[in-house]
C-alpha cells in the first residue's frame, strides 16, 4: 500500500532537517520529492559533488537586457539537503519537484527558501501573545527548536502549518507553483503504486498543508517544464554560498536567521550549542574590542540560564542566550530594540556590542565547489582572459601600474574596468583619469585574490557569456535604470568608454540628446558636458559617427545651461561645487567655439556678466560667473573687470560668503587673478579687517578656495602679500609654510591679547597699536551693506576684552 | 558620638518621624496599607474606595490571591509567586480572569524577572511615559507583595531618605539602639527581603547614587553607628532593587561604570503597534472616566485621531513613513491617556455634549505641547502638513479646527 509522507518543513530549520532525517530512514521511500528546480533534475549529481557548504544554485533570467535572479541556497542543516542526500543514500528516486527559478512565478523572489510573510505572520504574532514570547522566531525556536520526540515533533509541525495555512486560496504568488508540484506528487503516487514504495515530500509547511489536505491523484507523468521563450537567456550555476550571505535576505525575503548557530545546533545537538555561543561571545567580543569582565560573562550565563527555566525550555535556545546577553552586557538604554526581536536588516543605532553579537551568530562559513563542477562560461572566459594580460594573481596581492597610451596598455586597462563593473572583488582602481579624456596616463590598480570573486561571476554570467559581453550587459541594464537621468547617462557613457563597449555608449548618447534638454539640475548638466566635451575632443575614442552626434548635444547643452544658470538662486549651496564645476564646463564649452561649435559667445557673457551681479544667488555662483566673463573676455576689458573683481570681493566680504565667493572666482578666472597684484591687496585688507572671530569662521571657506591654487601660483600670491608690507619677496615662502605649529600660534595671540588687556585696564600705556577687539564689533558693521568694511579698533578700546580677566597676569 | 546625626540636629531637623520622609513621597501619597489588609480579601478593600490611586498590591489583591492559590511553578527564594504566575499577572490571561496590565514584549519581562531572582540591580531605562514605574510597581507588588518600598530620587535626595535616619529623642536618650533607628525604604527591603524601587535614579547626585555599591554586590548594609551584630544588616532573601531612568533627563550616561555594573539595564520602548496603542487608550481612559464617574466614553473617531497624532509626533513619522517632525515634549502613551481623559472631562462638564476632534486640539496644546513655541509651530507644521491630505471626515473635523491654535 502506497503511503505519501508529506514533511513540511520551514526552511533552515535544523529541528525540521531532524525530521526529515527520522522519516526518510523510517520509511525509506522509493520516491523522494523535494521542493526545488526541476530543471535541475538532470544535474543533480553536479549537486551532489562534494562541495563545501553552504553552496546556492543561482538562477537568472535576462529579458530584453532587464535580468532577475534567484537563489537557492543548501547548507548542511537544510530539510532540503537532508532530503536530498539521505534520499540518494537510500537509492530513493530523488527529484525536485518545483518550477524552475527562471519562470515568472519567482519574478518578485530572490530567495527561493525564505519564509511565508505578510498576513501569514499575523497568526504566528497571535499565538505567540498568548504564550508570552515575543516576534515569530522566539516563537519557532519556543515551539520547535527545543529537544522534543520526533513524533510530538512531527504532530506539532503539521498542526502549526495547517493553522497557517488554515483554508487560504492560493495567491497569484503560488498558483503555478503549486499547480506544477501537484502535478509531481501525482506523477510520483503512480509509479510508487505500481512498485508498492512510499513517497516522501519535502517543502515548505505553508504549501505542504495543502498538498496532503488535496491528495492529489495519479499522472501519468510529471508536469513539463514550461519552455522558454526565444528571446529569455536563462541559466542554473552553482555558486559557493556563505553564512553571511545567507543571513542577509531581508524583509519578506528572509528565511531562518543566525545560520552560524544553527549549524551549531545541528552538528552539536540544541543541548550544546547554546553552551558553545557563549563561549565563544566572550571570545568574539574581546577580540573586537568589546569590554566584557568575567563577572559579567557569569551574569550573562546566569541570566540565559534563568531564562531559560522561567520559559519552560529544556535547553538554552538562541533568544534565551541572546536575551542573557543583551541584558547582562549592555549598560546603556537602547535607542532601537534588539535585532532579534524583529525580522530586517539591523537598523542603524543598535548598540555596538549587540551588533557584534548578531554578526557572530550569523557565522563566517564561506562554501565552496567540488573540483569538476560546470562553470558557466563567463568565469572561463574571464579568467583566461586576465592570465593572458598576466592579470590573475593566485595568492595575495599585487600592483598593477598600466600605461595608457600604448594598445596593450589600454586593452588590460579595459580587462580590469569589466572586472569592476562586474562587481567582481580582488580589483580596485588607486589612480587614474578621472574620465577617459581628462589628460592622465597612467593608471594604478591593485589586484589580489578573494574568495568572492568566483561567486560574484557566476552571478554576473546573468548579463551575458564573456567578460565583454556581461560588462555591456551590465551596462545597458544601468542605462534602462538611469530613466533619462542625465547624472546617471554621463557617468555610464564614460564607464562605457573605459570598459571599451563602443556600440553601449551610443545607445548612452542618444540617451543623453533626450535628456540634456529638460535636465533639471545644473550640476548634472555640467558633468555631462564636461565627459562629452572631453570625447569630442578626442574623437577617436567614439569614432566619426559619434563626434557628429556629441556636436549636437553640446549645443542644446549649451542653450540649457545658460537657461539653467539664470535660475540660479538662494545662498543653500555653499560646499555645491558642482554648480561652479557646471560653469566651469560651459566655460570650456564657449572656449571652444573654434571648433565650429555653434555656441553664441557673446550671449554667454552677457548672461554670466548679469549673474555675477545678482545678489540673490549664491556667492560661489556669483564668484564662477565673474570669472567666467573674465577668463573668456580678452585682454581688452581686462583692467576693467579686474576693478569689478575687487569691487565683487568687497561686497562678498562676510564670513559666511567671502570663501564661497572666491572659490567660485578661483575656479574660473584663477590665473586672471594672479595676475592683479592689487586683488591680492584688496583680498588681504577684507581679512585685516575681519574681526577675529568671523575671519575663524571663514577661515575653513577660505582654505577650500585656496586649494584650486598649484603650489607655484601659491607662491605667486604669497609675493605680493609680502610685497605689499614691504618684505621682499624672497620672503614668501615663509608665508606658505608654518615653522610652528597652529595651536602654538592659537596661545601667542591669546596670550598677547591678555597682556593687552591687562595693560590697558591699568592705564599703562595709551599708544598701543590698535587691537582688534574679540567680541566687540557689532555685527552689523562687520555685515557690511555698506560694501566696505569699516576698520574696527577705535575708541572702543576701554572695553574690557572678553576673556581678558581670565588671564591671571595680575 | 553620630557625627552626622549632631549636624542634622543642629540644623534644627528634630522631627520625630514616624515613617521616613522619603516614604511620604510614595505615589500614594498615603502610609502604606500593611500586607494583611491586602491579602486579606479578594474584595476590594474599604481603602481602595477612598484612595485616589490604591497601590498594586492593593487594587489587584484578588488577582494576586487567585494567582498565588494556583501557582505551582518553582519561587525564587524569598518570592511570594512563580516566574510563570508573575508574567500572568502582568500580561493577563482571559481565563483566569487576569487583567493586561502591562503594554509591552514578554521577552522583556522575562529578562526583568530573571535579573532580579539573580540578585542583580534591574535599571528600567526609556522615553519618559513609557510605563517604566508602572512596571516597576507591578513586579514589586507581584513578586513581593508590597509596591511602596519606594525612593523618589531627586537632586534633593540624600542618605537618609534611601537607607535609615535616626529618631533624635531616642537617640538622646538612649544611644543608637535600633529602636533610635528609623528605617527608609532600603533599610526595610533589606531586613524583609523586599523590593526596593528607586524612581528616577539619574536625577539623584552621583554619591548618592553610588552609595548602593555596597547594598547591590555584597548584600549587606553597614550601620556604622551601631555595634555587634547589629553593625551590618544583611539582606534577606528577596531583596532586590529596581531603578527607573529616563531618557530624556540626563540619561544614565552619568551613573558612575561602577553602579552600571552592578545594573542590568532594560529598555522600555513606547508601544510599536498602533492597534494596541489605541486599546489600551481606549481601556486606560475608560478606566479613569470611571473613577472620575464620567459616564461618556470618547468615540473611536477622536480616540483614533488622538492616538495617531500622538504616534505622528513622537516617532517622527506617520505609521505610512511619511515624515513628521517630532515633538521635543515626550508624547507616550501616558500623555496620550491624560490627554483623552481632559477631552472626555471637558466636553462632560463644559459643553455637555460628544467630545469631538477640535477638543483633542485644544486639550493637546494645554496639556502636552504646554508652553514652547517650537512644538508649537511645529504642530501647526502637522496640521498643514498631514493632518490636510486626511479625508476622513473626523480628521477634516481636527483640520478645521487648526484656527483654535495660539498665535
Amino acid at each position: 500500500m502506497t503511503t505519501i509522507h508529506y514533511v513540511g518543513v520551514r526552511h533552515h530549520s535544523p529541528a525540521c532537517a531532524r525530521r526529515v532525517a527520522e522519516v526518510i530512514t523510517r520509511v525509506k521511500p522509493k520516491i523522494v520529492l523535494i521542493e526545488g528546480p526541476a530543471d535541475m533534475n538532470e544535474r543533480l549529481d553536479e549537486l551532489l559533488l562534494p562541495h563545501q557548504l553552504p553552496v546556492a544554485l543561482f538562477t537568472f533570467a535576462n529579458e530584453a537586457g532587464q535580468t532577475r535572479s534567484c537563489w537557492t541556497p543548501f547548507c548542511a542543516y537544510s530539510p532540503e539537503w537532508v532530503a536530498l542526500t539521505k534520499g540518494r543514500e537510500l537509492g530513493a528516486d530523488v527529484r525536485f519537484m518545483d518550477l524552475p527559478g527562471w519562470h515568472g512565478a519567482f519574478t518578485k523572489t530572490q530567495n527561493r527558501y525564505s519564509d511565508r510573510s505578510g498576513e501569514l505572520q499575523k497568526h504566528w504574532l497571535e499565538i505567540g501573545e498568548k504564550l508570552g514570547v515575543d516576534g515569530w522566531d522566539a516563537l519557532w525556536d519556543h515551539m520547535f527548536e527545543q529537544p522534543v520526540e520526533q513524533e510530538e515533533l512531527g504532530e506539532r509541525l503539521k498542526m502549526f502549518f495547517a493553522m497557517l495555512r488554515a483554508d487560504e486560496e492560493v495567491g497569484d504568488r503560488d498558483i503555478d507553483r503549486e499547480a506544477f508540484m501537484l502535478g509531481y506528487i501525482g506523477w510520483a503516487r503512480g509509479v510508487a503504486e505500481a512498485t508498492d514504495g512510499d513517497v516522501l515530500v519535502v517543502c515548505g509547511g505553508y504549501h505542504a498543508a495543502r498538498f496532503e489536505r488535496e491528495d492529489p491523484p495519479v499522472l501519468s507523468s510529471p508536469p513539463t517544464i514550461p519552455d522558454v521563450s526565444a528571446d529569455i537567456r536563462v541559466g542554473t550555476y552553482l555558486v559557493p554560498y556563505s553564512f553571511k550571505r545567507l543571513d542577509s535576505f531581508t524583509g519578506y525575503q528572509s528565511g531562518m536567521p543566525s545560520p552560524g548557530f544553527q549549524q551549531a545546533v545541528w552538528e552539536l545537538g540544541p543541548e550544546r550549542a547554546g553552551e558553545k555561543y557563549l563561549e565563544q561571545a566572550a571570545k568574539f567580543l574581546r577580540e573586537h574590542k568589546q569590554h566584557v569582565s568575567p563577572a559579567d560573562l557569569i551574569a550573562a550565563s546566569t541570566m540565559a540560564e534563568g531564562l531559560r527555566r522561567t520559559r519552560g525550555h529544556a535547553v538554552i535556545g538562541r533568544s534565551d542566550l541572546l536575551d542573557g546577553i543583551a541584558a547582562a552586557l549592555v549598560k546603556d538604554a537602547l535607542e532601537v530594540p534588539l535585532p532579534w526581536t524583529y525580522r530586517d536588516v539591523i537598523r542603524p543605532r543598535t548598540d555596538p556590542l549587540l551588533v557584534e553579537v548578531m554578526h557572530l551568530f550569523s557565522g563566517d562559513a564561506v562554501g565552496s565547489l567540488a573540483a569538476g563542477t560546470p562553470q558557466p562560461p563567463l568565469l572561463v572566459d574571464a579568467w583566461a582572459q586576465l592570465e593572458a594580460e598576466d592579470l590573475k594573481v593566485e595568492r595575495g596581492s599585487k600592483p598593477i601600474d598600466i600605461d595608457l597610451t600604448t594598445e596593450r596598455g589600454r586593452a588590460r586597462s579595459r580587462l580590469l574596468h569589466r572586472m569592476k563593473i562586474l562587481d567582481v572583488p580582488g580589483f580596485r582602481r588607486e589612480s587614474g583619469p578621472e574620465s577617459p579624456t581628462d589628460g592622465k596616463f597612467r593608471e594604478k590598480w591593485t589586484i589580489w585574490k578573494d574568495k568572492e570573486a568566483d561567486t560574484a561571476l557566476i552571478e554576473a554570467s546573468m548579463f551575458g557569456p564573456t567578460l565583454e559581453g556581461a560588462a555591456a550587459g551590465k551596462l545597458e541594464e544601468s542605462l534602462l535604470n538611469a530613466k533619462g537621468r542625465l547624472g546617471m547617462l554621463a557617468a555610464i557613457l564614460k564607464q562605457s568608454v573605459f570598459v571599451g563597449v563602443g556600440t553601449l555608449a551610443m545607445e548612452a548618447l542618444t540617451l543623453v540628446a533626450d535628456a540634456v534638454a529638460t535636465e533639471p539640475s545644473l550640476a548634472d548638466l555640467g558633468a555631462a558636458v564636461s565627459q562629452l566635451l572631453g570625447l569630442w575632443q578626442y574623437d577617436e575614442l567614439l569614432g566619426a559617427g559619434g563626434t557628429g552626434q556629441i556636436k549636437i548635444i553640446l549645443e542644446a547643452s549649451f542653450e540649457r545651461g545658460l537657461w539653467l544658470v539664470e535660475g540660479l538662486q538662494g545662498t543653500t549651496s555653499s560646499a555645491d561645487d558642482g554648480l561652479v564645476k557646471a560653469i566651469g564646463a560651459l566655460r570650456d564649452l564657449t572656449h571652444a567655439d573654434v571648433d565650429g561649435l555653434a555656441v553664441d559667445r557673446g550671449r554667454a557673457l552677457s548672461a554670466m556678466s548679469r549673474k555675477s551681479r545678482d545678489r540673490e544667488a549664491p556667492p560661489a555662483v556669483q564668484g564662477a560667473a565673474l570669472g567666467f566673463v573674465w577668463a573668456l573676455s580678452g585682454e581688452d576689458h581686462f583692467a576693467e573687470l579686474a576693478d569689478e573683481a575687487g569691487v565683487a570681493m568687497r561686497r562678498a566680504a562676510r564670513p559666511d560668503t567671502l570663501g564661497d565667493f572666491l572659490a567660485g572666482l578661483f575656479q574660473l578666472a584663477r590665473e586672471q587673478f594672479t595676475r592683479v597684484p592689487t586683488l591680492t591687496g584688496v583680498l588681504d585688507e577684507i581679512l585685516r579687517d575681519l574681526p577675529e572671530e568671523e575671519f575663524m569662521l571663514a577661515v575653513p571657506a577660505l582654505r577650500f578656495a585656496f586649494t584650486f591654487f598649484p603650489p607655484i601660483e601659491k607662491e605667486a600670491v604669497a609675493k605680493q602679500v609680502a610685497v605689499g608690507y614691504g618684505r621682499g619677496p624672497s620672503e614668501a615662502k615663509s608665508l606658505l609654510k608654518l615653522t610652528v605649529s597652529p595651536r602654538e600660534i592659537a596661545l601667542a595671540i591669546r596670550v598677547e591679547r591678555e597682556v593687552d588687556g591687562v595693560i590697558r585696564r591699568y592705564g599703562l600705556i595709551d599708544e598701543l597699536p590698535p587691537v582688534r577687539e574679540v567680541g566687540g564689533v557689532p555685527p552689523s558693521r562687520a555685515a557690511g551693506s555698506a560694501g566696505v568694511v569699516a576698520p574696527a579698533a577705535d575708541g572702543t578700546a576701554s572695553v574690557a576684552p572678553s576673556d581678558g580677566d581670565a588671564g591671571g597676569a595680575e | 558620638m553620630n557625627l552626622r546625626g549632631v549636624d542634622s540636629m543642629q540644623t534644627g531637623d528634630v522631627g520625630c518621624r514616624r515613617y521616613p520622609s522619603a516614604m511620604a513621597k510614595t505615589k500614594t501619597g498615603e502610609n502604606p496599607p500593611t500586607l494583611e489588609t491586602s491579602n486579606s480579601s479578594t474584595e476590594p478593600s474599604k481603602e481602595e474606595r477612598v484612595l485616589q490611586r490604591p497601590p498594586a498590591e492593593v487594587l489587584y489583591a484578588g488577582e494576586i490571591a487567585k494567582l498565588k492559590e494556583g501557582d505551582s511553578g518553582p519561587k525564587p527564594p524569598g518570592w511570594q509567586l512563580s516566574a510563570r504566575a508573575i508574567r500572568t499577572f502582568l500580561l493577563g490571561d482571559e481565563r483566569l480572569g487576569i487583567r493586561k496590565k502591562f503594554v509591552g514584549n514578554a521577552a522583556l519581562i522575562d529578562r526583568a524577572m530573571v535579573t532580579l531572582a539573580t540578585n542583580r540591580g534591574l535599571m528600567l531605562v526609556g522615553e519618559p511615559g513609557t510605563a517604566k514605574s508602572l512596571l516597576s510597581e507591578l513586579l514589586a507588588a507581584s513578586i513581593c507583595g508590597q509596591s511602596t518600598l519606594t525612593i523618589q530620587g531627586s537632586a534633593a535626595t540624600t542618605d537618609d531618605q534611601i537607607k535609615y535616619s535616626w529618631n533624635y529623642a531616642l537617640l538622646l536618650a538612649k544611644g543608637p539602639t535600633t529602636e533610635a533607628l528609623v528605617p527608609a525604604p532600603l533599610y526595610t527591603g533589606m531586613k524583609e527581603g523586599r523590593i526596593v524601587r528607586f524612581e528616577e535614579i539619574t536625577r539623584c547626585p552621583l554619591e548618592v547614587q553610588d552609595s548602593l555599591l555596597s547594598v547591590l554586590s555584597d548584600r549587606v548594609l553597614a550601620i556604622a553607628e551601631l555595634e555587634g551584630d547589629e553593625s551590618s544588616l544583611f539582606a534577606r532573601q528577596g531583596f532586590g532593587i529596581i531603578a527607573t531612568a529616563n531618557t530624556r533627563d540626563r540619561g544614565c550616561n552619568e551613573m558612575s561604570a561602577a553602579l552600571k555594573r552592578r545594573f542590568n539595564f532594560e529598555t522600555v520602548f513606547p508601544i510599536s503597534s498602533a492597534r494596541v496603542e489605541m486599546e489600551l487608550v481606549r481601556d486606560e481612559t475608560r478606566r479613569l472616566l470611571e473613577r472620575s464617574a464620567v459616564p461618556t466614553m470618547l468615540g473611536d473617531d477622536v480616540l483614533e485621531v488622538l492616538v495617531t497624532t500622538f504616534r505622528d509626533l513622537r516617532s517622527g513619522e506617520t505609521d505610512k513613513g511619511d515624515a513628521t517632525t517630532r515633538l521635543s515634549v515626550p508624547m507616550s502613551t501616558a500623555e496620550a491617556v491624560s490627554v483623552a481623559h481632559a477631552v472626555a472631562i471637558r466636553s462632560h462638564y463644559l459643553n455637555a455634549s460628544r467630545a469631538t476632534p477640535a477638543d483633542v486640539l485644544e486639550c493637546l496644546v494645554g496639556a502636552a505641547v504646554k508652553d514652547s513655541t517650537e512644538d508649537l509651530k511645529k504642530l501647526r507644521a502637522y496640521m498643514e502638513q498631514r493632518v490636510a491630505k486626511r479625508t476622513e471626515p473626523h480628521w477634516q473635523a481636527f483640520y478645521e479646527a487648526r484656527h483654535a491654535l495660539p498665535e
